[in-house]
């Protein structure tokens, strides 16, 4: 690389000589970290060009040239600016190169990083020889990287110089302008003439103090006088820029042609506004001399104010869930009340964003926007700071602040309606016929006929319990005369241990939980099936669902303490946990999220997590109801929890119930912790659970957590925390404090902050006055049992949710719910024993054209099994099935050896049971509220060559042999009972039997398991009939 | 029922089309039903008016497939592409303050520790004299096809979320792979063989992050199939006992079985789709051993891939398979090659992997262009980070290693309209940072849609009433790549 200081050898030592004798006399604490001169440059060639380390100046070393078109150092016009001390001897002559270039660049001797850097330089384009060319380039850049000669300073990089404008009013012009990235160009309205001297002012400034921050805006002035701080004539802003200025240099582009002559001199890189213009602080005129217009009389809101905000802000700003998610007409929302952000200060016009944005230079960011509408004028901004001066005094009787209220049906408290008086078709056998009925009359539609009980008792089985029914209950069924034989079968099925195993699944997919933190490592939490087998057990005894909420949002709060109670907090715990954040804050706010939109997700149907960042696009949904919500949740942690274990199993053999890689990874992890003593293995009974040291109960002992990197634990500070707005969601900017509460729209909060704990939250679920707790599960219930919901947005009841099918149905089993104890079991009774249930599944051309997507229910929908209860049904045919409830899980690799119900299956979330993976069984990173049902080329192969699938037909052919002998056509009777639950028809029977018989030379044996592993195949086996 | 569970993407079509479409695509394949898919929800159209038409991208495209050589771990950048003499002449010592100021502040970045220099020795191939360490004898010889990106950079320093930033430009892990958006944008030539394949060799080191082959909250039909190189696609050998007329026999019979109970039922297209994936599922497993059966190349062809040597013969496998596999028109073909994460013995560690991968990938690369399949197909090669300059820890000699290093690392790509024989970006005279053209993920994989004929900004897909786009917040194409 060529250096300019190579063709001065001659010279060096003398220089050399003369700057140390320089140092010498130069007092050093001039030098001191906050001398506002940061380097000059461009001054003197000698000083400029030769290598040196003259600390004052902060360069590192010499002006650097390029060597495909070198800057030449002349003399100076002996012209120089009035005002300047240091007289510029010479100036660098740039010319174009027809390509890119960078002609002079150099170091400086730090990177500098501080929130602000002015710089500026002298600027002369001489004359050009032809005159009409094709617009001009030339900028200064500020970089990190020194780049080579013909690098591109432009990727992301501050840049300032003159460039022919690309668009705005000045478009086709050559203009001074500044930019952080071509896309983020400012252009300014001042033209380049020729043979003019300019003095070029830049600010680079970041939006905060960080080193790491990035200098994301750019201010531009032209011979700016020092009043003009405030007024640059062009600004960009780019949220992706440099961070830290290392290296500064000057570049030419193709359009700067060869006669081109650019004199550049007298850079100077500076902390200050004062000494990037050489003029002392106090000659810069303070904010309250500036020449704004000056305003004495005090300002009226109702005559001045509002009349400016209607005409310019309020077409965006104002009313209820405005687009731009902020309001002016509310005057709590001008001092952030919702989203955290204040737009004014009382008093402080200065620091009040919305003078800020108003006054903005940038016509990205100031409002109101440019393509809308034209800027303000500066008698009109003048006008708002002087209401923001004389303190924003309000007038409530003009705007006041609105209560926070909707119409829409699903926020609206319920009332029980009337069950419709109606005949129709089938018979009325509970109220949910009546409300169906009446659609069906209203839409004209035909119900079809009632299924016959062999697919009754199979659907029955598949959807109470996941299992079908075995050869012999289908038979009972069908010979059973009782009139109340249905009645029967439900009640019989509502009781089994099974229904439990069943309904906990879908609570599950709500809850995301897993056994296991996420993330990269995944480390598993090996006592997190607790709280899998409290779900079961709670479905099993019909537990009251207020009750069931109560218990998993505050279970460690209840009194008296109870181990069930404490494995309930799994809910909240089943959020994942980043092993290896090393940004805690965020670590432990990631957690928070996670249970907040949970909670409100799968409990309230709300899809509040937009409002983490920003107030609800479409509902009456604020920032601040997202953090008042989280505020019952700041002051707990998840972890593993003491219980007193009195009547519980304590299986402390981890390995038995988790992969081996899996159970290695976590003892390889345990160690480290426990070298690192922040962990210790315990036999004392405990489970994965969220305790709050704040609230919750003496008893529970919160024992470390075997994760990568694990959040640190404190009671004490966990006791302290609070809730805050975080603004715009980002954890390092936290805004108003705004205690607990549940969103505003669904009532006022009832107590204050302090008052308030998960209990209480729980009972405001469970009020009667809560308008959705209630909507929200028999709609859940209702699609687990049809496959869509009376409202098919089973998780999203806001203004965006699907209105449903069947509002005053909704209602009633709403009501019923709660007035029933909350009782889900009483729920699926009034379902399953209606005769909108009991269809068949058949097709219809009229009923179809008037309802194709069968949402008034004139058919069966029939519906695929999930993941679990394929796998079920095939271990419940060949009987196989170990029916044992609860426990520690399986490891898959294991399964052979313990063949239980799949929801058994250990459920890491990286390593998720293949059956389930195939078979659209959700992540378990966010609550899943309905399974997706794909149909990929994978599954039939996983399905006829897996090794799982083949065992079964082996086996499920095996104990057909041994109970039919060799007879074909009694094995294929039995291998469709065992199977379909039903014998072959004499088709049926004639295809089979040839199947068996066409094997040449196999044994009979493996030619009947692939009979049995056909039938397993089948949709009619897979699909609840 | 009768409503599609992914209606909130606003999907309302006809029940004839629907079938159709269901019947296409069951298998992810075909444009066709994708494309039918994307036109009705009006999901390949941008703001404006030009909406697109049914299998066509958005302007010319310069490669029809990619392959994906993934190296998980983190090659060094100073051993492979980006000599550094100044590191050899300040081996021993400490990072000089001028380039220690600049790399940002991250962890791991081993700034305290003493500068190592490369084990290895460069050499300058081609016509392009681009320099390449010893560690690629065979990969340095094709170095005029390769066009060297030296200053690709992201801020993670942590293998997981680096693999996820890498592969899904996010490091959070709850998107869709690049590959999964390419399918879902592109469909796939193969009626027979899924459109995104990944394979995985060399297990040691960080696991494999799912994420990287998922389909994130795009349809799961669009998520890479992962498959092992010595059994082919999961689940497609018969068990057993079983012979094709076997199969063929059941498979008649369950057709029959479920066509009845079809017929008994009256129209449902899920079902139909449901019987229609056990053709296609035969297909898949009539068509794919015979992709993964590498008896039909000739001793030649697999001396080239080095399958007759033991440390090259499993990676090499899987570089046959994916020249077989873009053959046949499969569009993604992902090879994760795990083991790079050297922070101790470099030297053993990068010998090792180098001496697995380099002949198999120079095989890949003559193969593909003897057979003219190169001009179409996008080849591209790295890892989710580099690694510092300096050593790690307080080791000696030859167990000296590196630490993981995001601010600045080496890629390559080559074909598909690749302008070879290049080195765009530069770090600095030790390696530690760019200080020209970086080169972000985000840049690199609309760089990657765009030679596909992709926009980054008109394939989008709608995900909780956002338009979510493969770049995440976008990224830049770095045009130069093309020439």
């Amino acid at each position: 690389m060529y250096r300019a200081q190579t063709s001065v050898k001659i010279f060096r030592q003398l220089i050399m000589a003369l700057l140390v004798s320089g140092l010498l006399f130069c007092p050093t604490q001039s030098f001191a970290e906050e001398v506002p001169r940061l380097a000059q440059g461009l001054v003197n060639q000698r000083v400029d060009t030769v290598k040196k380390d003259q600390k004052g100046f902060g360069w590192n070393g010499g002006w650097i040239l390029s060597r495909r078109q070198p800057a030449l150092f002349v003399k100076a016009k002996q012209k120089t600016s009035e005002g300047n001390q240091r007289a510029v001897q010479h100036e660098a002559l740039i010319q174009g190169s027809l390509d890119r270039n960078n002609p002079l660049r150099r170091e400086l001797q730090e990177t500098y990083q501080n929130q602000e850097l002015f710089l500026r330089f002298r600027f002369r384009y001489a004359a050009d020889q032809k005159p009409q060319d094709e617009g001009e380039f030339f900028v200064f850049w500020l970089d990190r990287y020194e780049g080579s000669d013909q690098a591109v300073h432009a990727n992301h990089t501050p840049n300032i110089g003159v460039h022919i404008a690309s668009s705005g009013p000045q478009k086709g012009k050559v203009v001074f302008m500044v930019r952080i990235g071509a896309q983020k160009t400012a252009w300014s309205s001042v033209e380049l003439q020729r043979d003019r001297d300019y003095l070029i002012v830049g600010r680079l400034s970041k939006p905060e103090k960080s080193l790491r921050a990035g200098f994301t805006r750019f201010d531009l002035w032209v011979d700016p006088k020092p009043g003009d701080r405030e007024a640059p004539v062009a600004t960009t802003v780019n949220p992706q820029s440099v961070n830290g200025v290392r290296w500064v240099g000057f570049a030419t582009g193709n359009k700067t042609e060869l006669e081109d002559r650019i004199y550049v001199s007298d850079l100077v890189l500076s902390r200050t506004w004062s000494d990037v213009l050489d003029v002392s602080p106090e000659q810069i005129p303070t904010a309250g001399s500036q020449p704004q217009t000056a305003w004495h009389k005090p300002v009226h809101f109702k005559d001045e104010i509002v009349p400016l905000l209607k005409q310019n802000c309020f077409h965006c700003h104002a009313g209820t869930n405005p687009d731009s998610g902020y309001r002016l007409d509310v005057y709590d929302e001008l001092l952030g009340f919702s989203t955290g952000e204040k737009l004014i200060v009382p008093g402080e016009s200065k620091q009040s964003k919305l003078i800020e944005l108003v006054s903005s230079q940038i016509a990205e960011e100031r409002m109101p926007p440019a393509d809308s509408a034209a800027a303000l004028t500066k008698k009109e901004i003048a006008l708002l700071r002087a209401w923001i001066d004389q303190g924003a005094k309000w007038d409530f009787a003009v705007l006041p602040t609105p209560r926070t209220e909707s119409d829409h049906w699903a926020f609206q408290t319920i009332k029980r309606p009337q069950i419709p008086e109606v005949t129709g078709p089938k018979p009325l056998r509970t109220p949910v016929d009546a409300f169906i009925t009446r659609a069906w009359k209203q839409q004209g539609i035909t119900p079809a006929e009632e299924a016959d009980k062999a697919t009754l008792i199979r659907r029955l089985s598949l959807d109470l319990t996941g299992l079908p029914p075995t050869v012999a209950e289908v038979e009972a069924f069908e010979n059973d005369r009782d009139p109340r034989v249905y009645e029967k079968l439900v009640e019989r099925l509502l009781a089994s241990k099974h229904y439990g195993e069943r309904w906990a699944r879908y609570w599950l997919d709500l809850t995301r939980w897993a056994e296991s933190h996420g993330y990269q490592h995944d480390l598993p939490r090996p006592y997190a099936w607790r709280y899998r087998d409290y779900v079961i057990e709670s479905f099993n005894a019909d537990k009251p669902y207020d009750q069931f909420l109560k218990e998993q949002l505050a279970g460690d709060e209840l009194t008296p303490y109870s181990d069930e109670h404490v494995i309930a907090t799994g809910f909240l715990a089943s959020a994942r946990i980043s092993g290896n954040q090393m940004d805690k804050a965020a670590q432990r706010n990631d957690v928070l999220v996670d249970i907040v939109n949970v909670t409100s997700s799968a409990l309230l149907g709300l899809t509040l997590e937009c409002a983490q960042c920003h107030n609800h696009k479409f509902d009456p949904l604020t920032q601040r109801d997202y953090y008042r919500l989280q505020g019952f949740f700041v002051n707990g942690q998840l972890g593993n929890l003491s219980l007193q274990g009195d009547e519980l199993p304590n299986p402390t053999d981890l390995k038995s119930w988790m992969t081996k890689g899996t159970f290695d990874f976590y003892q390889r992890e345990a160690k480290k912790l426990i070298n690192r003593k922040r962990f210790a293995h315990t036999r004392q009974p405990h489970t994965w659970g969220y305790f709050s040291p704040l609230t919750g109960h003496d008893k529970i002992e919160r024992l470390p957590v075997v994760n990568r990197d694990p959040i640190p634990y404190s009671a004490e500070r966990l006791k302290q925390m609070k809730s805050q707005i975080l603004i715009r969601g980002d954890v390092h900017k936290p805004g108003l404090e705004v205690g607990k509460g549940w969103p505003a729209v669904l009532g006022a909060t009832t107590a204050d902050s302090d008052q308030l704990s998960r209990t209480a939250l729980a009972e405001w679920m469970s009020d009667r006055k809560n308008p959705l707790v209630s909507r929200v599960w028999v709609n859940r219930l209702w699609q687990y049992h049809f496959g869509r919901g009376l409202v098919s947005t089973p998780s999203d009841f806001g203004v965006q949710g699907e209105p449903p099918s069947h509002p005053e149905l909704l209602d009633w089993l709403a009501m019923e719910l709660m007035e029933q104890g909350w009782s889900t079991k009483h729920i699926h009774r009034l379902i399953v024993l209606s005769s909108t249930y009991r269809q068949a599944r058949t097709f219809d051309e009229a009923n179809f054209v008037k309802d194709p997507e069968n949402q008034y229910l004139w058919s069966w929908p029939r519906r695929r099994l999930e993941a679990e209860a394929i796998r079920d049904s095939i271990l419940c045919s060949t009987g196989e099935l170990k029916r044992d409830l609860g426990g520690p899980s399986v490891p898959q690799e294991r399964e052979e050896e313990d063949l239980r119900r799949t929801i058994y299956l250990f459920q890491r979330r990286s390593e998720m049971p293949s059956v389930m993976a195939m078979f659209d069984a959700p992540d378990s990173i966010a609550s899943c509220s309905r399974r997706q049902v794909s149909t990929v080329a994978l599954q039939p192969l996983y399905m006829l060559n897996s090794q799982f699938m083949d065992r079964r037909a082996q086996v499920l052919a095996k104990k057909i042999v041994e109970e039919t002998g060799d007879d074909a056509s009694l094995q294929v009777q039995a291998a469709f009972l065992r199977v379909l639950g039903r014998k072959p028809n004499h088709e049926e029977q004639g295809r089979s039997v040839s199947l068996l018989q066409s094997g040449s030379g196999t044994d009979t044996e493996r030619q009947l398991s692939m009979l049995c592993h056909a039938l397993l195949n089948l949709n009619e086996f897979v699909y609840i009939p | 029922m009768l409503f599609d569970a992914n209606h909130k993407n606003g999907v309302a079509f006809s029940q004839p089309s629907r079938r159709l479409m269901l019947q296409e695509s069951v298998l992810g394949f075909g444009a066709v039903g994708l494309m039918s898919l994307l036109a009705e929800e009006g999901l390949l159209c941008a703001d404006d008016d030009t909406s697109v038409h049914t299998g066509q991208s958005h302007f010319p495209a310069t490669a029809k497939n990619v392959i994906f050589l993934f190296m998980s771990g983190g090659p060094s950048q100073v051993d492979t592409f980006d000599p550094k003499p100044l590191l050899t002449k300040l081996e021993g010592q400490a990072v000089p303050e001028t380039i220690a100021a600049r790399v940002p502040n991250i962890p791991r970045a081993g700034l305290g520790s003493k500068l190592m220099a490369s084990p290895f020795t460069f050499q300058k191939y081609g016509e392009s004299g681009i320099p390449v360490s010893n560690l690629f004898p065979a990969t340095a010889e094709l170095v005029d096809e390769l066009c060297l990106l030296r200053a690709v950079n992201h801020r993670v320093p942590v293998h997981g979320p680096g693999e996820c930033i890498a592969l899904t430009g996010s490091a959070v892990g709850d998107r869709p792979s690049l590959g999964a958006w390419m399918t879902y944008g592109l469909g796939s030539e193969s009626r027979d063989l899924p459109a995104f394949i990944s394979m995985l060799s060399n297990s040691t080191g960080p696991a494999p992050q799912t994420p990287g082959w998922g389909a994130g909250f795009l349809p799961s039909r669009f998520q890479g199939t992962l498959v092992d190189g010595k059994r082919g696609i999961p689940y497609t050998k018969m068990p057993a006992g079983y012979s094709q007329e076997n199969r063929r026999e059941q498979l008649d019979f369950i057709r029959w079985m479920n066509r009845e109970h079809l017929n008994q039922l009256g129209e449902d297209s899920e079902l139909e789709a449901r019987i229609a994936s056990y053709e296609l599922g035969f297909r898949l497993q009539t068509s794919a051993p015979e992709v993964f059966d590498l008896e039909s190349e000739t001793a030649e062809t697999a001396k080239l891939y080095g399958l007759d040597d033991r440390p090259t013969a499993e990676f090499g496998r899987h570089c046959l398979i994916a020249r077989r596999l873009v053959e046949r028109g499969v569009r993604v073909v992902q090879l994760r090659n795990g083991g790079w994460d050297a922070h101790g013995s470099l030297k053993g560690n990068h010998l090792k992997q180098a001496r697995a991968t380099d002949v198999p990938i120079a095989g890949l690369l003559k193969d593909l262009k003897h057979r003219g399949l190169l001009d179409e197909t996008l080849v591209i090669w790295g890892g989710e980070f580099g690694r510092t300059p300096t050593t790690e820890g307080s080791a000696k000699g030859d167990r000296r290693g590196r630490d993981h290093l995001p601010t600045t690392y080496c890629m390559w790509m080559a074909g598909g309209g690749v302008k070879g024989g290049q080195i765009i970006g530069q770090t600095d005279e030790l390696g530690y940072t760019p200080v020209e053209r970086p080169v972000s993920p985000a840049d690199l994989h609309a760089t990657l849609l765009h030679a596909l004929g992709l926009d980054q900004h008109k394939l989008f897909y709608r995900h909780n009433n956002r338009k979510e786009i493969a770049t995440v917040l976008g990224g830049e194409v770095v045009s130069e790549v093309f020439g």
